[in-house]
């Protein structure tokens, strides 16, 4: 059964806040989801009348308050068949979802796009880490640089490089190999300090910069009462940047010394594990928010005031646990009824029918980028 | 200017049209800057395709300014209807001379030059700007009424003998009195049409409502319920927000005086709009001799079925307040004349236009995503008019037309499932979720994860 809660936002974790998941369903989107100790997936549902209280619910519950789309059922699905429920996971089988097309054309392509650009942003980090070692042996790397290889030929010179390292290093060749493999894999959502192309994660820092900014700015020139929740919106993220910033200065530093790879690689590898986790932990929810706020960038001020409500309503807060501040700092309850007093109540939220046009302004945002 | 200088203008313009979008924007807002001029206008006109195509913001003229709080209360001259508090966009050009003639010169002057310091996107400093023109202009308003009421040879040179335009030029003057008003809440209240209103819109029409008059002079609110009234969605809302109010004493009548005008010019519009709604389908496609593309077509009439039928829906309460017979029978043809819209125009070739968007042979590539936004347009379209259907009385032809395409588009689905090779192949399963966006939009995501487990499992 559904269990409601008020104004529970602030949890002791980040496993306790859960991961936003991208739904189509209007009353869904960007829910927050948490494997319970039975093994079930359950979800947090921002309010859906107004305010940040949170309405927690197993997914049988979901279908007597609202119809969910067919995109929604499916991901719901594969999220079921994830093994560790992460930021990440969680992305990846959203955008597998999505390339299906059953979120619409545009979404697809672009999810297409984004699982493309993963792949090959994985790929440039293993060969970033391979030439990187190279440089550190001392070993020429002149070949593995040249222009106009086959796939096949390039595979074949990186695996005759980490041999070549692993004898330096007094490690099997297979050791180096698995290493560089898990080490690219990890760092490949963050991108490696020494790569000139940032990956997906120091670019989302960049652009929550430029979104906490802007909204800092409207803050400054919305005479309203709303202009509190844009307050809120950017003071939030900062919290989330400035953390992520500190997460992302203590990956780079170690990841400029490379040479702890050939060391205690365990070690080394749960450290920035943590840091990169972190990371995608602090940074979950916000391309929504970027998203959202940036479609509104042109549009009259009274659809900036209205977004701004949803802002506030999906701003997700540091939990408590992992250095966030305590509810009594935000002055939520006051913030609560300003959003509640802005809200603008489609019909179809009361009976639960599926509003296909909000569904497919959803599935825009996602066409956007992902 | 001379002729060869305004033919120079324009060969300028189009010159300009083949740079870049960020140089081309870069001429248009230099340009504007230059005012209101002769040929300036020519180089205009010469941008407008590419301007069409990016939409900067425009700066408005003084005139236009000027108009600006009265603008949803405007009618193209073809449609114009008298008795109803609109006014005919065909007396525009003339009333804006007799103002500027009169208004002084330092003002209009002023603000010219504030429009072309201001940030064309802020609404709220050209609000400043235009608050004395618009205070100044409606005192000029009352004087040129005057005139042409009393000085009849003046009536006949400027507006011709028919008296309907004093009362246009009234309704321009009592709104424009509330000018600022009026957009100051606009700019607080959604985009037009307004759907639905917030807590927060509702106060601040309450607050306006108050400030106006309230409830010793609910007849004040008057003009700027008249644009409310045309700005939504559902103005039976605004409606009710005045039977509501609180009122004392003798305001009681002048209250319900009020409803009672408001309701019937409210209704008298939404029954204008059916009648030319419906004539504009029975003439057929537009005047311009410009191609209709046939999914906006049906999607935008649609619309407009929906928002008459919401408009007439939303003000049952106040036509059952005026006891008026005629109009209530008015209201009851104009539904039925919706329907009979619905029916033939929105419903007429669905099917068709959806098959040829979605079944045409493509040589086994599924629906390419351009076509398949028009194919998901139209059955938007479609599940618009359904949920319509029981306000219309259409509800058995239009789930006729569903369950027609529905299985159309299961025998579609099979065919292409049955066909070799199909398992395995991705733009065979591509089209099957293009299929289940179809059916998701007109039967539900139920019906829509159904078709997906039987299509999935067919497919392997």
């Amino acid at each position: 059964m559904s269990q409601a809660k008020t104004l529970d936002t602030s949890p002791g974790t980040f496993g306790e806040r859960g991961i936003s998941v991208p739904f189509t369903t209007p009353m869904l989107s960007q829910a927050r989801m948490r494997p319970t100790r039975q093994g079930e997936l359950e979800f947090l549902l921002p309010s859906f009348n107004g305010g940040k209280g949170v309405y927690i619910m197993p997914w049988r519950s979901l279908p007597t308050m609202m119809t969910v789309t067919l995109h929604d059922r499916l991901l719901h699905e594969a999220l079921l068949d994830l093994k560790d429920y992460t930021p990440d996971t969680v992305r990846q089988a959203a955008l597998t979802i999505q390339a299906t097309g059953v979120a619409g054309g545009d979404a697809s392509l672009a999810a297409e796009k984004t699982l493309a650009l993963d792949v090959g942003y994985r790929a440039l980090t293993h060969f970033t880490l391979v030439t990187e070692l190279m440089r550190l042996a001392r070993l020429d790397a002149g070949e593995l640089l040249a222009t106009g290889m086959t796939g096949s030929e390039s595979r074949r010179l990186i695996r005759a490089s980490l041999a070549q390292l692993a004898q330096r290093a007094n490690l099997p060749a297979e050791e180096m190999v698995t290493r560089v493999e898990t080490l690219a894999n990890l760092m490949a959502p963050v991108g490696l300090p020494q790569c000139q192309q940032l990956g997906r994660l120091r670019i989302l820092v960049g652009e929550m910069e430029r979104m906490r900014a802007s909204v800092q700015r409207w803050s400054a020139t919305d005479f309203s009462e709303v202009s509190q929740l844009a307050t809120f919106v950017a003071d939030t993220a900062k919290a989330a940047l400035d953390m992520a910033r500190d997460r992302l200065a203590r990956l780079d530093a170690r990841c400029r010394d490379l040479g702890a790879m050939v060391g205690d690689f365990r070690a080394f590898r749960a450290v920035l594990a943590e840091d990169a986790t972190r990371l995608a932990w602090l940074l979950d929810g916000w391309p929504f928010l970027i998203r959202l706020w940036d479609s509104v960038a042109d549009r009259p001020l009274e659809s900036q005031q209205s977004t701004m409500g949803e802002l506030f309503r999906l701003a997700p807060l540091i939990p408590t646990g992992e250095g966030g501040k305590e509810p009594s700092a935000f002055e939520l309850e006051n913030l609560g009824k300003i959003q509640t007093r802005w809200l603008r109540m489609g019909e179809d939220w009361r009976t639960g029918a599926l509003d296909m046009p909000a569904v497919m302004r959803i599935e825009a945002l996602k066409a956007t980028s992902s | 200017m001379t002729d060869p200088a305004i033919a120079q203008w324009q060969a300028l313009a189009r010159d300009a049209t083949r740079l870049s979008d960020a140089k081309f924007l870069q001429i248009y807002t230099l340009l504007e800057q230059l005012g209101d001029k002769p040929g300036i206008a020519g180089a205009f006109d010469a941008m407008r395709p590419r301007l069409a195509q990016l939409r900067p913001p425009r700066r408005p003229t003084v005139s236009r300014l000027f108009f600006r709080p009265a603008e949803d209360l405007f009618d193209d001259p073809s449609v114009y209807t008298r008795r109803l508090q609109r006014v005919s966009r065909g007396t525009l050009p003339t009333c804006w001379k007799l103002v500027r003639a009169r208004l002084d010169s330092g003002l209009v002057d002023g603000v010219a030059q504030g429009i072309l310091k201001a940030d064309p996107r802020d609404p709220r400093a050209l609000v400043k700007i235009a608050a004395p023109l618009w205070e100044e202009g409606a005192q000029v308003l009352v004087k040129i009424a005057d005139e042409a009421e009393n000085n009849l040879r003046f009536m006949v040179d400027n507006f011709g003998r028919d008296d309907d335009v004093l009362r246009q030029i009234q309704t321009l003057r009592d709104v424009l009195l509330l000018g600022g008003i009026i957009e100051d809440l606009k700019q607080r209240l959604p985009e037009r049409p307004i759907g639905d209103l917030a807590e927060s819109h509702a106060d601040a029409i309450k607050t306006v409502m108050a400030q106006l008059g309230g409830a010793e002079n609910p007849q004040a609110a008057g003009p700027l319920l008249l644009v409310l009234t045309a700005r939504m969605l559902r103005p039976g809302v605004v409606l009710k927000m005045l039977t509501d109010m609180r009122v004392v004493g003798s305001s009681q009548g002048e209250r319900d005086a009020l409803t009672r005008d408001l309701s019937g010019v409210v209704v008298g519009n939404l029954l204008r709009q059916t009648a030319s709604m419906a004539k504009a389908a029975v003439a057929g496609p537009g005047t311009t001799g410009a191609p209709v593309d046939p999914v906006q077509k049906l999607a935008s009439l649609a619309a407009v079925a929906e928002r008459l039928t919401d408009g007439l829906t939303s003000v049952n309460d106040s036509v059952a307040s005026l006891r008026d017979k005629k109009i209530v029978d008015r209201v009851t043809t104009a539904r039925g004349e919706i329907g009979e819209f619905v029916l033939t125009t929105v419903l007429g070739d669905v099917e068709r236009t959806l098959a040829s968007l979605m079944f045409a042979d493509n040589g086994g590539i599924a629906t390419p995503p351009d076509e398949m936004k028009r194919a998901e347009a139209t059955a938007l379209a479609l599940k618009r008019s359904a949920k319509l259907a029981s306000h219309l009385g259409i509800q058995r032809e239009v789930n006729a037309k569903i369950l027609e395409i529905r299985r159309e588009i299961d025998r579609q689905t099979d065919r292409m499932i049955a066909a070799p090779g199909a398992r395995g192949n991705p733009e065979v399963r591509r089209q099957m979720f293009n299929n289940l966006r179809l059916v998701e939009i007109l039967a539900g995501s139920d019906e829509a994860e159904r078709a997906y487990r039987e299509w999935s499992r067919r497919l392997g």
